[in-house]
């Protein structure tokens, strides 16, 4: 007879391996050296002044129909605080180009869930060493983060995880792909991947105000729904919230289609290089 | 004797690479796009600010795009002549290779100018820039002039002399600490992707330090304002003295670090050739 006691013990050995992966990968990053490991923040700490003493020099030159320099403000300091969850990068990729992820592959674990557990870990060091930090800087750099109700704050949530899911899923479909057919220049191919996706998802700048309309073609493709969606909500500049979630959900259900059946058609195919 | 030295040691590099190209087109011309195509995407996010707000804090849009496109001819030179980790300086340290360079018939500093050269695969970034700037300059009126050519690539050497001091000074803590500094420009070298942003908005200390000890408004914002003379063009003597303090600065720690390297060598490898 199955019993609640069963199911628990049947999964606990997995939750166990999950979370000693978390471990493991939430401090192998400070293994390479605390310049190597803090000097990574400190420029994306950089990035964040910089951007937001751009957008203080725009409005002040020209203003905007569309937002107001708060809005703006508190979309670009909430974005750099969330930097890992609203531009997913799984370990995956680097895996394959350093000829590790053979590893992933031999293990009785899921091969999704351990990628997912190791980014999980990898966010650790992140949030501690910047996300923390950039919050509680958040008065000294003269910009309101709280949220302007506690409905926006649960909105966001919900909106923020599904965009965490699409994230996931649009980097397995990627990797699945860019594993096979490019071999060893995976790794290359990722870095572009992340260099356009930043700009498409509304990550680096709010989506509305891009020119020549391009904002509004982008709010329907998917990687709006990873940071432009979320990022939007809790600013208070979403426009149809009920629109956007679903738009949000049907994208992360074709995504994880899409990644399960790409992954399972190209594992046969797949030649490990690096190392 | 020692410019033919350079010159014949780089035509020799530049042919390895004309090689690498009619050996693996297919990687080849990955590489160069994939480099051309993240340079342009760090740059897009600055410009698409600028056309929609048509400019950045007193900058015009194609002053901007002008901005942008000499932040790009700056990395681009730094991708063709100083390749192969010699801008990450720290990575040949740290790594026990400078037994490598310290063996050569020749000096350090002609092997470090020379072994880094790819005209062809590193050159995909360079080619951007000058292809937006020629742009950018096309439609600013009454700019261009043989002076004006002369101080941009002045200035352009000038950011190149003062990124790559930067970036030595940071890598000569790697003779010290091999293991511990090994990647130390990586984050250093990484100040150079945001040579794009413009520094209009920042307040006064912000700035003075991006201009200083963090030299990112070097890299490209503070020479531009002063080449489309929206800032004094006594700034280029200014920059030509910064340049110049930060060569020394990277002269006296480097030659140090190496004095150093070369009576305790490195010991990041094992007998069996593992690295530590």
């Amino acid at each position: 007879m199955v019993t609640t006691k069963t199911v628990w013990n049947h999964s606990m050995p997995n939750l166990r391996a999950h979370a000693r992966l978390i471990r493991l990968e939430a401090t192998s990053p400070m293994s390479g050296g605390i310049l190597y490991f803090l000097g990574g923040y400190f420029v994306r700490f950089v990035r964040t002044l910089l951007l937001l003493s751009i957008w203080r020099a725009v409005f002040a030159q020209a203003g905007d129909g569309t937002a107001s320099l708060d809005e703006v403000l508190r979309y670009t300091l909430v974005a750099a605080i969330l930097w890992q969850q609203v531009d997913v990068q799984t370990t995956a990729s680097v895996t394959f180009w350093e000829g590790t992820a053979s590893s992933r592959f031999l293990r009785p674990l899921s091969v999704f869930g351990q990628y997912i557990s190791e980014t999980i870990g990898r966010w650790v060091p992140g949030l501690i060493f910047l996300s923390i930090p950039l919050a509680l800087l958040s008065p000294v750099l003269g910009v309101d983060i709280m949220p302007t109700s506690s409905t926006t704050l649960f909105l966001f949530m919900v909106s923020l995880l599904i965009g965490i899911l699409s994230g996931f899923a649009m980097d397995f479909i990627l990797t699945g792909y860019i594993m096979v057919y490019l071999g060893n220049a995976n790794y290359i191919a990722s870095q572009i991947r992340a260099a356009f996706t930043m700009l498409l998802s509304g990550a680096l700048i709010p989506l509305h105000l891009l020119p020549f309309g391009i904002g509004q073609a982008l709010q329907w493709l998917p990687f709006a729904t990873m940071a432009s969606a979320p990022l939007s909500l809790y600013v208070g500049i979403a426009e149809d919230v009920g629109r956007m979630l679903l738009l949000q959900v049907s994208w992360c259900i074709l995504l994880w289609l899409a990644a399960v059946y790409v992954w399972k058609k190209n594992r046969q195919r797949l030649v490990v290089l690096g190392g | 004797m020692v410019a033919r030295r350079i010159i014949g040691l780089w035509s020799v590099y530049g042919r390895m690479d004309v090689m690498w190209l009619l050996k693996d087109f297919n990687n080849f011309a990955l590489y160069t796009v994939t480099d051309a195509a993240i340079n342009v995407a760090s740059v897009a996010g600055i410009w698409l600010i600028a056309a929609r707000f048509n400019g950045i804090g007193g900058m015009g849009i194609y002053q901007v795009l002008f901005m942008l496109g000499y932040s790009l001819m700056v990395n681009g030179l730094i991708s063709t002549f100083f390749s192969f980790n010699v801008y990450f300086i720290s990575r040949i340290i740290g790594r026990g290779q400078m037994d490598h360079v310290l063996i050569m018939p020749q000096p350090v500093w002609v092997t470090l100018l020379t072994e880094g050269f790819t005209p062809v695969s590193g050159s995909g970034v360079l080619l951007s820039g000058i292809g937006v700037t020629t742009f950018a300059l096309s439609r600013i009126d009454n700019l261009v002039s043989v002076p004006f050519v002369i101080a941009l690539v002045g200035c352009i050497g000038l950011s190149v002399i003062i990124s790559l001091s930067f970036s030595f000074m940071w890598g000569s803590l790697a003779f010290y600490s091999p293991v511990g500094a090994e990647e130390v420009c990586t984050s250093a070298g990484s100040l150079s992707w945001l040579s794009g942003f413009p520094l209009n908005g920042l307040e006064s200390v912000s700035k003075y330090v991006m201009l200083s000890v963090l030299p990112i408004g070097l890299y490209a914002w503070f020479p531009s304002m002063a080449l489309m003379g929206l800032s004094s063009s006594l700034n280029i003597a200014l920059l030509a003295f910064i340049a110049l303090a930060y060569l020394s600065l990277v002269l006296f720690f480097f030659t140090r670090g190496l004095k150093h390297y070369v009576k305790n060598g490195s010991y990041r490898y094992l007998d069996r050739g593992h690295r530590r």
